[in-house]
């Protein structure tokens, strides 16, 4: 007691006081993530135990929605669409994002700025307007991309994304290009942090351009790469609006997307307790995958920093 | 100077707080409705009512409307679930038992036998499709009639006899193929027989077997979809389409959202709703009942809209006066809309009321043509059930490829057959 009455005498030590400071400041933050993440999470856990239309008192039916999903026919279907979509979207929106980066960060391309500007548009478009761009690009009928292909090959195009076979594959380039943007500008940040010495150098040693992209470029690369894999991945299992715009999960299901099943039974059918086990067991395999690709990444992401001691 | 300005100031106060007491009395009680109507009816008749009703009976009406039917259903379901809904609402049939079958909806039948309303006039199937355990949830005010409207101006130049009552689907196909023409010869249709109504397909399926799609519309227990009156109805539809060549596919009508009314259909199977549409579009048309199926029985759409009450309003009483100021026998409510020509209403006064059968708009016309298949009415939403949402994305999906082609009805109707056997294995988890 004695200490607080005494001027000009710290209560607190100045660790503790900056540590508190330091609380104080992400507070806001934290007591969102509480209130707005933590909290539905663990209501989103409760509910998946539970039957409830949204309109009723939940119902307790225990592991029953749970087995519910390992019968379904369209949850099955709906994480092998979602799987095969990411399996064919990640990997290249990473090769098309990073080959749009070493394009542009070539400084002898005149414009660059504008280039990048352009490849940089489809980030700040809302997805709804991109989707709708897209449905006359793909419209089987009077969309450019079918004109072109009758124009230049004389041959009716496909009918895309009411095709079973070509819907998911359509929907894998708009997403790429949609993504290419954001994906290069961390790139173009990646590149632009590698040293220009460890060019000159090798350069001097004979390195031509392909030595030195393989060699150089890539290995200080792989820290981006592995962010991009890993945002994409996550990204895959959230595609909503594409689903629910342009096919509505057809043709037969064929874009049944995870995420817009859950839609379809949480809010369409009003199965939110079933709805919720959706999303467990999707939380729980993401964690999983992502805990997998962690592991897996130290074999191949090389850290600048932990060789030359982080000084 | 000081005294008398804090008198002054305590006077206001005063005076402000007993204008606020006074306002919130008893007498002062606000009805939230909430609608889900085209501008014309909010304009012409949400308002007009809205002000009638407040100078009739002293309660205020804070009115809410969202034009688009999935946005409304999504914000009046967060607002029940989130415990403050609107006092007066407008769902659709499959809807209304939806919210009933969850008590979300107030019943009525107290208040209508004590108002002493006469249910008789309502027809009573339309009626009972309202009505669970013999309560009554909601008022109907409109059912989804379907007719065949017809520009006479295209069959005149074609030199094609109108449709008469009784007319076959033979018939109709026969005459959509007179009227399917390429005018200028480049190998594209110009002018179809009829606009897509390929979602109607369940109206087919009435007319020739004179069933729905499953044994009870409430607590359905088998599905009709493998017998082979319904798949013969359905081929019946795609080949519309890809044999007739007489309906447009999807790609064939462009997002053209009418083609009748856009005078490249000669005709288009659609509800009264339209009417306004049409009568704008300038050209000559009328109307023809649906043609007759396999079963030789007239049918048509029970399925139409009701004005119901939340079972959580706080003023159960001025909630029912507006509903019976909007639907109730010879309401205000029924009469304008009656006027505006934009629905086939349920009340047997107004079917055979001359503002609806004989419009100074259209002269002549045949608009009996919309009470045709009385005693024979289904539901579109079939069956009446919370099963109904993933039914109808089911044969969205599987019917798909039936319209293009890539499946027949037959392999169609077999994978939702087996499907629907699954959900109905398993319905307790559907309600």
């Amino acid at each position: 007691m004695a200490t607080i009455t005494l001027p000009g005498k710290k209560v607190l030590s100045s660790r503790a006081r900056e540590a508190l400071n330091g609380y104080l400041f992400i507070s806001p933050w934290a007591l969102g993530f509480l209130v707005f993440v933590i909290g539905p999470m663990i209501g989103l856990i409760w509910l998946s135990f539970h039957r409830w239309d949204l309109i009723g008192d939940p119902r307790h039916v225990g592991w029953r929605n749970f087995e519910r999903l390992l019968r379904d026919r369209l949850f099955l279907k709906s994480m092998e669409v979602t799987i095969i979509y990411g399996l064919g979207r990640v990997p290249l929106g990473i090769i098309v994002a990073l080959g749009t980066a070493l394009l542009l960060n070539n400084r002898r391309i005149k414009f660059i700025g504008i280039w990048r500007t352009i490849y940089y548009m489809p980030v700040v478009l809302p997805p709804v307007a991109i989707a709708l761009v897209w449905m006359w690009i793909y419209n089987p009928r009077y969309g450019i991309l079918n004109s072109t292909i009758q124009q230049v090959f004389g041959v009716p195009g496909p009918r895309w994304l009411d095709d079973p076979a070509l819907v998911l594959p359509s929907l894998m380039i708009m997403a790429v290009w949609v993504a290419a943007g954001r994906n290069m500008i961390i790139y173009l940040s990646g590149l632009q942090g590698i040293s220009s010495e460890l060019y000159e150098a090798s350069a001097i040693d004979g390195a031509g351009y392909w030595r030195q992209f393989f060699r150089i470029t890539l290995p200080l690369l792989t820290p981006v790469i592995f962010f991009n894999l890993i945002t994409g991945m996550i990204d895959t299992f959230k595609l909503f609006s594409q689903a629910y715009i342009m096919t509505e999960g057809g043709p037969r299901n064929q874009s049944l997307f995870f995420t817009y099943y859950l839609f379809q039974k949480g809010f369409q059918q009003y199965q939110m307790g079933y709805a919720s086990a959706m999303a467990v067991v999707v939380f729980i395999i993401i964690m999983a995958l992502t805990l997998l690709v962690f592991r897996w990444s130290k074999a191949w992401v090389f850290y600048e920093g932990e060789l030359t001691g982080g000084n | 100077m000081m005294t008398s300005r804090k008198t002054l100031l305590t006077a206001i106060l005063v005076i402000f707080m007993l204008t606020l007491t006074l306002g919130a009395s008893a007498q002062d009680v606000t009805i939230k409705w909430f609608m889900r109507w085209d501008q014309n009816r909010v304009e012409n008749v949400a308002m007009p009512v809205s002000e009638a009703f407040t100078e009739a009976t002293g309660i205020n009406i804070e009115f809410e409307n969202i034009g688009s039917g999935s946005d409304y259903y999504t914000k009046l379901q967060t607002t029940v679930a989130g415990g403050t809904p609107p006092d007066v609402f407008y769902p659709a049939t499959h809807v209304a038992n939806a919210y009933a079958s969850k008590g979300a909806l107030l019943t009525i039948s107290e208040f209508v036998e004590r108002d002493g309303i006469d249910l008789s006039v309502y027809d009573p199937t339309i009626l009972a499709n309202y009505q669970i355990d013999g309560e009554l949830h909601c008022l109907p005010i409109d059912h989804a009639a379907l007719v065949v409207y017809y520009n006479k101006e295209i069959f005149d130049a074609a030199g094609v006899d109108y449709p008469v009552d009784g007319w076959t689907w033979d018939d109709f196909v026969e005459t959509a193929t007179a009227l399917t023409l390429d005018t200028d010869g480049d190998g594209v249709t110009d002018q179809f027989g009829v606009d897509t109504f390929r979602n109607y397909w369940p109206m087919v399926v009435w007319s020739n077997t004179d069933r729905g799609l499953f044994d009870d519309i409430r607590h359905p227990t088998e599905f009709y979809g493998m017998e082979q009156g319904v798949i013969d109805s359905v081929q019946f539809v795609a080949d519309l389409i890809l044999e007739h060549n007489v309906m447009p596919s999807d790609e064939q009508r462009a997002d053209i959202s009418d083609l009748f009314a856009a005078g490249k259909s000669a005709m288009q199977v659609v509800g009264h709703w339209r009417m306004q549409r049409y009568l704008g579009s300038g050209f000559d048309f009328d109307m023809a009942a649906l043609p007759l199926g396999e079963s030789g029985e007239s049918v048509n759409r029970a399925d139409g809209s009701c004005f119901a009450i939340s079972a959580d309003t706080e003023h159960p009483e001025e909630a029912w006066e507006l509903v019976k100021f909007l639907a109730g026998p010879g309401s205000l409510g029924v009469n304008m809309l009656l006027d505006l020509q934009v629905m086939t209403p349920v009340l047997s006064e107004f079917k055979s009321d001359p503002r609806f059968l004989e419009p100074e708009l259209l002269p002549g016309s045949n608009k009996e043509a919309f009470l045709a298949g009385a005693g024979n009415y289904f539901s579109m939403y079939d069956p009446i059930h919370p099963m109904y949402s993933a039914f109808d994305s089911l044969w969205k999906q599987e019917l798909g490829e039936v319209w293009i082609g890539a499946a027949s009805a037959e392999e169609a109707m077999q994978r939702i057959d087996d499907e629907v056997s699954y959900i109905l294995e398993n319905i307790e988890d559907y309600e």
